[in-house]
């Protein structure tokens, strides 16, 4: 969303009768780069629509605490982050389960899941990335595949651009190591 | 040359995830539907601990600095000294992460630091 557009909707927010109409812009200007963020995370298509839709209506019923001095899709991407890591937290409370078997259960749900269509090699792939922590997933998920600067990705996560750079650089060692004998 | 130069020659960028015909052309229309009524209140009241919170978390923060810097620097006075191995020993993998974000080294020095070491370890092997 260019700044201009920006402005305009944020002002537009600030207007009771004309909130909603602003809402569905930045519904409409987010919704894919977030789904795939959340989908990356949580695998599953039915568990990435919820979080989306609970990431939207949490903005929605903060929009107040939304402070113009951010952009908007930091604020966006701070939430989508924070609800999907409060939902893969909730799913291992409730399963019962240990760090790594909630591992395991992802994987299995990917293999099963009828909306991921890959072979055997990018299957590998995706549980390399499975493996590592969450934010450092979530910084190589962002680098990788949507090319996020390290500006932009340090608004979101309120990390220094040096760690992130650290972080990302241990990420990709990790993964080349664990899939040595593919490369 | 990209560090990730293997991976996106093995793996690519391609995305590997779908989603059901027409999901993101519905999606919008079936959010704003379930969207709840916003109530038009009085404006939320600031709080007094609102306003001293980022004060407070500036001291927390300047603290957390000055002892990461203390434990960083600090050299044992001698062999049998133990306590910068225990002051990190006592500090938590979480704990370390946010002492490496808020150290003074300035972002491209840790990078460099970081990706040099790994640079050297690689050529000892080779």
């Amino acid at each position: 969303m260019g700044k201009n557009k920006e402005k305009e909707i944020a002002q537009l927010l600030q207007e009771p009768d004309r909130q909603k109409e602003a809402f569905e812009c930045i519904v409409n200007e987010y919704k894919e780069q977030l789904y795939w963020q959340i989908r990356r995370l949580v695998f599953s298509h039915e568990d990435a629509d919820d979080v989306l839709q609970n990431t939207f209506i949490k903005a929605w019923m903060n929009l107040e605490y939304f402070r113009g001095d951010a952009k908007i899709s930091t604020w966006l991407y701070r939430i989508a982050f924070n609800e999907s890591i409060a939902f893969l937290n909730k799913q291992r409370a409730t399963e019962a389960i240990s760090i790594d078997d909630a591992e395991t259960t992802l994987i299995n749900k990917l293999e099963s899941d009828t909306y991921f269509d890959a072979d055997e090699s990018q299957l590998e792939f995706q549980k390399a990335i499975n493996s590592l922590p969450e934010k450092q997933k979530i910084i190589f998920n962002l680098k990788y595949f949507q090319e996020m600067k390290y500006d932009e990705m340090s608004e979101i996560l309120g990390t220094t651009v040096g760690a992130l750079k650290a972080s990302y650089h241990h990420a990709v060692k990790k993964i080349e190591n664990l899939l040595k004998d593919s490369l | 040359m990209k560090e990730e130069d293997k991976l996106i020659e093995k793996f690519g960028k391609k995305n590997q995830f779908k989603v059901p015909e027409g999901y993101f052309e519905n999606f919008t229309n079936n959010l704003i539907d379930k969207l709840p009524p916003k109530e038009i209140g009085p404006e939320p009241k600031i709080t007094t601990w609102q306003r001293i919170k980022p004060w407070i978390y500036m001291t927390a923060m300047f603290c957390g600095l000055m002892l990461s810097v203390k434990v960083i620097i600090e050299k044992p006075e001698n062999e049998n000294s133990t306590l910068t191995e225990k002051s990190t020993d006592e500090f938590s993998d979480a704990e370390l992460e946010i002492m490496i974000d808020n150290t003074m080294t300035d972002d491209y020095s840790l990078y460099t630091y970081i990706t040099g070491a790994d640079n050297n370890i690689s050529n000892k092997q080779e």
